[in-house]
């Protein structure tokens, strides 16, 4: 690690422009967090377009706060009103809920976000010991490599893929085919465009994502648009006691290093690792029995783990240029719109800029805790805000996002189009995010293995011939393996959180 | 939710459009020209893509007609209210995307929200008018001044 780049980068933080908007990304990530069904992923969707017309360095570290701030906001619902603002948080509602139906909703709020700060704390250090070293191993990548790269980062897939995996595979299959629309990367032949110029560069990426998570959960929330559950408790503090402060401590380490280890595999995210950690931290309680009821340590872990994702999952995007989920999808997409191209060579040509990253990070982490302490009464209020008021609002900075990136109808066009097909695709079972990941994989995966089958005369044997590959492949495979595993063992919590719930509503 | 019958027809179609853009993709790729130095040309991804989707589409279609395991899914029909209001909700968006360089972003986005919130059931009209102005003005200043995006003024030129 360096430390007078990490120094420097802390300079251009925290100038007054940088910190504002790092600060303004906090907020807006976590009021759109604590927005019950709108997803981390939908709020970092959403906010994105905010950062084009920006500096480059007031752009990425709004960016930076609004993924940060997303991740922790979802936590407040989940604590009032047993509804997860993102996937993340269900299990801190496991507890959460319970507290707050004893009247220590301040409580579980205050250990939410003092655990959320800290976990996020452990998994940026991690991000900052971790990446260089695995950046300085994949700067021996060549096109095979990188094309295994890929197909490792489309591993991913299975454990994304929500209830079906056959279906999770054909939306990825789907967004691949997507990527082939427009210019052939090697030849520069136009496929698929039906004579539309617009289309010569491909299917408008954030349009598209704004489509397929913003405007078709408007779409979904319009048809669903019910009563809105009003907060019952008082919250006038977001600062835990002492004595909770240092009995959840060890709880919270060891859950924010589980966290960190489980974002940095591609395709765990957050809400992975809140159940991992909170099984854990039930095993290792010496009151297992309070875990459900409103034990502490059942808000410290999930909170602590999912926060911890944020850092862990940079690792692999920083360091190898893959996403490990959607949300991190759309922040890479938005690096790469910002001008920056996160992997390996980032680490030689932009080394600057890596370490501005990791300053943004450690910034965004402490400005979650003065948002979260100063902003706590308002996310509360925010949740009984009616639905009818904020869905179109949601559809036209849905919209306005789309236009402003080009100044162009036709990407307002895309997003309606992308935002039926979502809604559609959402209604009958088929997932979102294999598209998303497909639609970022999918250009360098083509690219590359055309460059590579040309160099190896049309022959695969470099998947096995060349070590690194062959690695890739394996670890593919493993990665697979391992989604499989937790895809099961979400389903199981998921299953018995639902038999939970029935038997409160019975009592 | 419970399983549907809806939930088999649904995979079936799901299934046949899978198909048929597999076949579609095949065909068309036939049309792109050929490279002559490399065997690997621009047909070569979309076809090995519509391999995977074809193979995906066809274990769907078995595991549905064959093994009779349709999925747990949310029917869609048009005899649902909330689903005749996300319908209506499309079509209100696509005319406001039609008129919106034409009328303009204020006026547009104004009759737009006030009109989608009244009719999903906002009922408040004077403080919901008050706050659809404040918003829309809000998003308007923000992306001129703060970001530097000009939205379409529309009937509003030279006024704004």
């Amino acid at each position: 690690m360096n430390f007078d780049l990490l120094m420097d980068g802390m300079a251009v933080v925290l100038s007054p422009q940088v910190f504002f908007y790092i600060l303004l990304g906090v907020a807006g990530g976590t009021l759109l967090g604590a927005l019950p069904g709108l997803t981390a992923t939908m709020g970092v969707a959403l906010l994105v377009p905010f950062t084009f017309a920006l500096p480059v360095e007031s752009g990425i570290g709004m960016l930076l706060g609004i993924f940060q701030g997303a991740m922790y906001g979802g936590s407040i619902p989940a604590v009032l009103i047993r509804t997860p603002g993102t996937p993340a948080a269900a299990a801190t509602a496991l507890d959460g809920y319970p507290m707050g139906q004893k009247g220590e909703a301040a409580r579980a709020l205050a250990m939410s976000l003092y655990s959320s700060v800290l976990g996020s704390f452990i998994g940026v250090f991690a991000m900052i010991w971790l990446s260089p070293q695995i950046s300085r191993f994949a700067l021996k990548f060549s096109t095979a490599e990188f094309f295994c790269l890929a197909i490792f980062g489309l591993s991913v897939v299975t454990s994304i893929s929500g209830r079906s995996l056959v279906k999770g595979m054909m939306s990825a299959f789907f967004g691949l085919l997507l990527c082939c629309v427009g210019s052939d990367p090697i030849s520069g032949y136009a496929r698929y465009i039906f004579g539309n110029m617009q289309l010569y560069e491909g299917p408008p990426f954030i349009p598209t994502l704004i489509g397929l998570f913003a405007v078709s959960e408007v779409f979904a929330g319009i048809e669903r648009s019910g009563a809105v559950e009003k907060v019952k408790n008082v919250v006038k503090t977001a600062l835990p006691s002492k004595a909770d402060a240092i009995s959840s401590l060890p709880c919270i380490i060891k859950s924010s290093i589980i966290g960190t280890i489980i974002g940095a595999i591609p395709g765990c995210g957050g809400d992975i690792a809140a159940y991992v950690a909170y099984g854990d931290a039930k095993r290792a309680s010496k009151h297992p029995e309070e875990f459900g009821k409103g034990a502490l340590n059942g808000i410290a872990a999930p909170e602590a783990a999912n926060n911890g994702v944020v850092g862990g999952a940079m690792i692999p995007l920083l360091s190898l240029g893959i996403p490990g989920d959607a949300v991190t999808a759309i922040v890479l997409s938005a690096f790469t719109i910002q001008g920056m191209q996160p992997g390996p060579l980032m680490y030689v040509d932009h080394l600057e800029d890596v370490y501005y990253i990791f300053a943004g990070m450690f910034v965004a982490c402490f400005l979650v805790y003065i948002v979260g302490v100063v902003g706590m009464r308002f996310f509360v209020k925010l949740i009984s805000v009616k639905k009818n008021f904020l869905l179109p609002c949601i559809m036209i900075m849905s919209l306005v996002g789309a236009y402003a990136m080009r100044n162009s109808i036709f990407d307002v066009y895309c997003a309606l189009f992308f935002g039926v097909v979502g809604y559609l695709f959402q209604k009958k079972d088929f997932p979102l995010s294999p598209i998303l990941l497909a639609l970022i994989l999918g250009p360098m995966a083509e690219s590359n293995l055309r460059r590579t089958l040309i160099i190896t005369d049309s022959s695969f044997s470099f998947l096995w011939d060349r070590p690194i590959c062959l690695l890739l492949v394996v670890l593919s495979l493993v990665s697979l393996g391992i989604s499989l595993y937790n895809q099961k063992r979400i389903a199981k919590n998921e299953l018995a959180q639902q038999l939970r719930t029935v038997e409160t509503d019975g009592e | 939710m419970k399983s549907t019958p809806q939930g088999f027809w649904v995979n079936v179609i799901s299934a046949l459009l899978g198909i048929g853009i597999c076949v579609y993709v095949w065909i068309t790729s036939g049309h792109f020209p050929e490279d002559t130095f490399n065997l690997i040309d621009s047909a070569y991804f979309p076809r090995m893509l519509s391999g995977g989707l074809l193979m995906f589409s066809w274990l769907l279609l078995i595991n549905t007609v064959v093994f009779r395991k349709p999925d747990v899914m949310e029917p869609i029909s048009l005899r649902n209210p909330g689903t005749v209001k996300a319908a209506l909700i499309c079509v209100f968006t696509l005319v406001y995307i039609l008129l919106l360089k034409k009328i303009g972003f204020i006026i547009m986005t104004t009759a737009y929200i006030y009109g989608v919130s009244v009719f999903i059931g906002n009922r408040k009209w004077l403080s919901l008018l008050v706050y659809t102005l404040l918003f829309t003005a809000a998003i308007y200043f923000l992306f001129k001044s703060l970001l530097g995006i000009n939205l379409p003024p529309g009937l509003l030129k030279g006024i704004i």
